[in-house]
């Protein structure tokens, strides 16, 4: 069953508010209704001179432009102050800093997993020229290792491992502070979730082929040494993109059907 | 008409159209169109912009009301905008006196088929 507003005005206003979302609420509440009244207007006019509805709206329509003529022009004449604009970003980076801040965080549980079955030398590989006397007598200091290799590599896995947890504890923190601004200041919503969507969807498929392309090479070229910090860290990046996908996938077919 | 020639005068057109009485945008481009016999094309969407452009500048206020049934932004003009509409006429009436004087002198001449 067809839903009232599936007709061109309906489809017209639905292009026009998803165009007007970078403008001021109020300007944007104002122009869509505005432009729906002269619509209808326009519609029952020729409706009254014996068009037919769909015509009479395409008619309507074909009258008044496009999208694209009339936001630009809105949007020409509104500006929105930088400090806004500063403020979508800032908005929209907390957020999505604090998901990858967090996504990192769970590739360290997954690599303090790897490190548990396989052994330092599964997260990370140490090699020959970075082991100066110092750095050495600094390890070995610090642990019962049987030498300065042994040393560093539970030094760097160490360090590997709790690095990343340690992030995803930031990312935690960072996701309580957006949440507290989003109570704080209402009003100020951040990029629309579509471009937010997109970019992280795209970050996250980078991160994960990058990492598992680095982790293949470590299987193949080192026989596995070292590959857990990457093979840790693509699933989580990969399941994240998978969720963002779904996210955009939904959000597209929610768009009105022409 | 073409809508860039138009566009020039499209404050001057808004202004004059609601000098008279207040509007909202479909009654000023209904107006404009008939005042006009239809002579300016122009896109009614352009007219809303322009509008609101105007009454940033001070020119127009406006409010909401049910018209018909329907909610619609009334434009008026404000003692500004009146002072700018003198101020514009005053401007187009001596433009098109300058060119009227020029264009009336060459001689008329029937365009051949």
């Amino acid at each position: 069953m067809n839903h009232p507003d599936d007709s061109p005005i309906g489809f017209f206003l639905d292009d026009l508010f998803e165009a007007t979302r970078a403008l001021p609420p109020r300007d944007a509440r104002y122009l869509l209704a505005e432009t729906e009244a002269h619509l209808r207007d326009s519609a029952d006019a020729a409706m009254a001179d014996g068009a037919q509805s769909y015509e009479a709206e395409l008619g309507a329509l074909a009258a008044f432009g496009t999208v694209d003529d009339l936001v630009p022009r809105e949007s020409r004449r509104i500006r929105m102050p930088l400090r806004r604009l500063a403020g979508q970003i800032l908005r929209s980076a907390m957020l999505l800093g604090a998901i990858g801040a967090m996504t990192v965080g769970a590739s360290g549980v997954a690599a303090g997993l790897i490190y548990l079955i396989g052994g330092a030398s599964s997260i990370v590989t140490v090699p020959a020229a970075a082991l100066t006397p110092q750095d050495c007598a600094r390890w070995l200091s610090q642990q019962a290792a049987a030498n300065c290799h042994q040393a560093a590599l539970s030094d760097w896995a160490f360090e590997t491992v709790y690095g990343r947890l340690a992030v995803g504890l930031a990312g935690v923190l960072l996701l309580i502070a957006y949440r507290s601004c989003k109570r704080r200041w209402p009003g100020n919503a951040g990029l629309t979730p579509m471009v937010t969507d997109t970019a992280a969807a795209l970050a996250f498929a980078v991160a994960g082929l990058w990492t598992a392309g680095l982790g293949v090479d470590a299987m193949i070229v080192s026989g596995g040494q070292g590959a857990g910090q990457w093979l840790s860290a693509a699933p989580v990046a990969l399941a994240a993109t998978a969720v963002y996908c779904t996210r955009l996938a939904k959000r597209i077919r929610q768009e009105p059907v022409r | 008409m073409s809508a860039d020639k138009v566009k020039g005068h499209l404050d001057l057109l808004l202004l004059a159209i609601l000098s008279t009485a207040p509007g909202h945008g479909y009654a000023v481009i209904t107006q404009l169109r008939e005042r006009t016999d239809g002579l300016l094309d122009l896109t009614e969407g352009a007219v809303y912009p322009a509008l609101h452009r105007l009454e940033d500048l001070g020119f127009l206020a406006s409010e909401w009301h049910p018209v018909n049934g329907r909610r619609r932004r009334l434009y008026r003009l404000t003692p500004s905008g009146h002072n700018a509409l003198a101020h514009q006429r005053a401007e187009w009436q001596s433009l098109t006196q300058a060119i009227g004087n020029v264009v009336r002198s060459a001689p008329a001449r029937t365009a051949e088929a």
